[in-house]
């Protein structure tokens, strides 16, 4: 199988900086840790909207775990770069989609993350008590999580794929990837859940795609998922799909014609 | 001792010219520079953004309201900014270390870091200064009437400012001068550097006692930030305890500054 | 009054001691890179430091400005230490590394010496004396307001010359200066170091690859291998030692008979020339000592060999040179 072997190779470059992460992980952990006393300290120990205080700490250690599948993933999967050296033209060359190929490549390092960085957190946050296990009790929750967390993986990855393809069209800013972190951990509710925001602003952000990579996922663990968060995270991750294909497509012609 | 001090005069002259020209060149491009700082304040709001919901919900944390906590997060904020535009280049230490650079720096008439800060300084990264200044406000403003905060408090206000700037300076120069060590400094950067920055943009009183002994003592970056908040926004502590703030500020830069000589001390017997 | 002074001048090296050793299991190995290591500079010398890469030249340049501090032995520059006065050295001297720029990389060239200016103290009026002259003879006014970034390779290494020359340096090191620059640039620059040298008197240090710098610059030549020296004096004199190893490539019509290569009797190379056939079977390049064999005689007798159809003279390598004192 060409896409597993490609995801294992991507996954076995990052083994030989494993502990240069290692170290990186005591940061994140460190943020996991700093959200979650902030989180104690505001609950005062009652309960906030739907959520119990442990609830809430549960929601930020789920978070952390979940943004190194979503959202801390390679920027633009490389693409930008295949476009600056115009490798791309050779990448678009060969026998095997280009689309699939890259996202397999992805995966592997998904895979590499979810072992080395959500591993060591979920160790940690277990440790201090506030890593919610009980509430995937059930096969039926086993189920609805693993699916949860497979869409959005999946839309971490084409959010990526598609913001490189477009670099066929725009240039890039220097503050581009990190703007987008700050909108996607606000847009995302990562230090504070979407469900205690304003009816209005809730509502609005639930059908942008952000829900889909922390927000979403976190609450189908957490066992408070919507029917609307469900349908916006699929539809989104289509979406971006056919989008991100249609793009390719495109890009392709541009070589033809263009010549790179 | 007069030879040091007009050492160091000199230096600063040559710093404050090269600031100068930085700020020349890329006004030179007003609207990409206008857009740039834009985008970080939209940035760093978004982050403010998720607290004040998270404050409006609750209520208070740890006794601090709202506009408290913006007035500690913009302190921390506009401090640390500070370092992000002059520090720029201690910040980004590795590529000294990794490529061999650092010979250039030894060969100039001034002290090495100074020699080394003076190479550039980031103008576009402002926005997070800015910003802060602007949350200070912003909360002071809110704050004022009900606390009866006065010019004393203000210039109170801007002392913590200065405070904050010197510890976070101190820090990224003792989180460079372990470069000299360790060659790279990027993995250290998120838990000396970014996790503290992060932890102390809210009350020091949420967290565990040994968090906050780390913060008031190996790293002291709750006297740039908890510490002089606390005093101003009248939660206990006279304002007196400033005083106390600008002495650690100062013995913080002395020790980091001697972390730095030791590591060029090291550069230079080993080269590497 | 020498103005520069090595004393047994030494530097040991340990290697694969870290502080968080990545390979564990290798011991720290001490690398010697420069030993017992004398000489003398006076004042107005040109100075050429050869030896092969890793032969410790650019330790001694770096003990020599201050970069590096002797593990024993004693050097000192203008009277002063390099180790001890490094700042009030740094006032005195001009380096320049052909790999590394030290001007202001986002900043117009003109800022740059603005702000050497100030951080070398410089008088305004000396200021305004030497940049006229400096802009004058490296031609800087053409890209004076370009960012140091957008400058080419020729451009920028004339900019950091100016930069190095600001405040009247008594020595001028240079670190490979030539390296990655085209011929037309490489001429211009020799041209100016040379009046440098002449007119203002300026001690110059320079290590190179490159024989046409030593050959058309150089005074003196120092080589240095494994970190001591092998070789000191003129040009002339290194000739003497070494002969002036010559290269040419000629390229016949036919294949040619190597058995008929004259002068030696059949034989393929005779003593003054070494002759191997390259692969396409019709090139033959020759090496030989100009000194004693110049390469019209060289010419003649491949001539036996078959019908010449092309041939051009190569560079005179300096390993080849270095070479010789292995």
């Amino acid at each position: 199988m060409l896409y597993l072997a490609l995801a294992q190779a991507s996954m076995r470059k990052n083994m030989a900086y494993a502990w240069a992460h290692m170290a990186n992980n005591v940061g994140s952990a460190l943020f996991g840790v700093i959200y979650i006393m902030l989180w104690r300290a505001a609950a005062h120990g009652r309960p906030l909207g739907a959520f119990s205080p442990r609830d809430l700490e549960s929601y930020i250690a789920v978070g952390q775990v979940v943004l190194w599948l979503t959202t801390f993933l390679p920027p633009y999967l490389g693409i930008d770069r295949h476009i600056r050296t115009g490798q791309i033209a050779l990448e678009f060359a060969r026998p095997v989609g280009y689309m699939p190929r890259v996202l397999a490549a992805a995966a592997g390092e998904v895979a590499y993350n979810a072992v080395f960085r959500c591993l060591p957190l979920l160790a940690m946050f277990t440790l201090m008590g506030v890593f919610p296990w009980e509430r995937v009790a059930s096969p039926g929750r086993a189920a609805a999580v693993a699916a949860a967390f497979t869409m959005a993986a999946a839309m971490g990855l084409l959010v990526q794929y598609l913001v490189g393809i477009a670099g066929f069209w725009t240039t890039e800013s220097r503050w581009a990837r990190r703007l987008y972190f700050a909108l996607a951990m606000f847009c995302g509710g990562q230090l504070f859940p979407l469900q205690l925001m304003p009816a209005g602003l809730r509502d609005a952000l639930t059908w942008l795609p952000f829900q889909a990579m922390i927000s979403f996922p976190v609450s189908v663990w957490l066992g408070v998922d919507t029917l609307p968060a469900w349908t916006s995270a699929a539809l989104w991750a289509l979406g971006l799909a056919w989008i991100s294909a249609r793009l390719t497509r495109k890009a392709a012609r541009r070589l033809e014609v263009q010549g790179g | 001792m007069r030879e040091a001090l007009k050492a160091a005069g000199d230096g600063c002259r040559t710093y404050g010219i090269v600031a100068a020209s930085s700020l020349r060149s890329r006004a030179a491009y007003t609207w990409n520079f206008t857009l740039s700082l834009f985008f970080q304040m939209l940035m760093y709001s978004a982050d403010v953004a998720a607290l004040l919901l998270m404050v409006r919900t609750a209520g208070a944390i740890g006794g601090w309201g709202t506009y408290d906590i913006l007035f500690l997060s913009g302190l921390v904020l506009a401090s640390s900014g500070v370092y992000r535009v002059f520090g720029s280049e201690l910040h980004n230490f590795d590529k000294y270390l990794v490529h061999g650079e650092f010979d250039g720096v030894l060969i100039r008439p001034a002290h090495t870091l100074l020699t080394v800060a003076a190479r550039s300084i980031d103008v576009e990264q402002g926005g997070a200064f800015l910003e802060g200044v602007v949350l200070m406000v912003l909360a002071w403003r809110h704050l004022a009437p009900d606390l009866g905060l006065g010019v004393v408090d203000a210039l109170c206000a801007a002392l913590a400012v200065a405070c904050g700037a010197v510890i976070w300076f101190a820090v990224v120069t003792a989180t460079a001068a372990l470069g000299f060590w360790t060659t790279r400094i990027d993995d250290l950067q998120p838990v000396l550097l970014y996790g503290p920055e992060t932890a102390v943009s809210y009350p020091l009183s949420i967290y565990p006692k040994a968090v906050r002994w780390i913060f008031q003592t190996i790293l002291p970056v709750a006297f740039g930030s908890y510490v002089p908040a606390a005093a101003i926004l009248r939660k206990g502590p006279p304002l007196s305890d400033l005083g106390w703030c600008a002495a650690v500020a100062a013995a913080s830069f002395v020790a980091a500054l001697g972390l730095w000589n030791l590591g060029v001390r090291r550069y230079t017997s080993t080269g590497s | 009054m020498a103005i520069i002074e090595a004393e047994r001048l030494r530097k040991v090296f340990t290697r694969g001691q870290r502080l968080f050793g990545r390979k564990r299991s290798d011991a720290p190995v001490n690398v010697e890179a420069v030993r017992d290591l004398s000489f003398r500079i006076e004042p107005g010398e040109f100075v050429g430091f050869l030896g092969p890469n890793g032969a410790g030249k650019s330790t001694t340049i770096k003990m020599m400005t201050g970069i590096l501090h002797p593990t024993s032995g004693r050097v000192t520059v203008d009277g002063l230490s390099p180790q001890a006065d490094r700042v009030r050295l740094a006032l005195r001297i001009g380096v320049v590394f052909g790999q590394r720029t030290q001007l202001w990389w986002d900043l117009p060239l003109r800022e740059s010496f603005r702000i050497l200016r100030a951080m070398y103290r410089v008088p305004p009026v000396d200021f305004r004396r030497r940049m006229e002259m400096l802009t004058e003879l490296l031609g800087l006014d053409a890209f004076m307001d370009m960012p140091v970034r957008q400058l080419s390779l020729g451009q920028r290494m004339r900019g950091e010359l100016a930069g190095a020359l600001l405040h009247g340096p008594r020595v001028l090191f240079l670190d490979e200066p030539t390296i990655g620059l085209d011929v037309t640039a490489k001429a211009a620059l020799r041209q100016f170091l040379r009046s440098l040298n002449a007119e203002v008197g300026t001690t110059v240090i320079l290590t190179t690859h490159d024989m046409t710098d030593v050959e058309e610059l150089c005074q003196r030549i120092l080589v240095i291998n494994q970190g001591t020296q092998v070789f000191d004096g003129s040009l002339a004199e290194l000739h003497e030692r070494v002969g002036m190893p010559s290269a040419l490539r000629a390229t016949f019509r036919e294949p040619p008979d190597m058995s008929r290569l004259s002068d030696a009797g059949g034989r393929r190379s005779s003593p003054d020339i070494r002759v191997t056939v390259l692969e396409d079977g019709r090139t033959v390049h020759a090496e030989f000592n100009r000194l004693t064999c110049p390469a019209p005689q060289v010419l003649e007798r491949l001539r036996a060999a078959g019908e010449i159809v092309d041939f051009s003279m190569q560079e005179p390598r300096l390993e080849t040179i270095i070479q010789q004192f292995y």
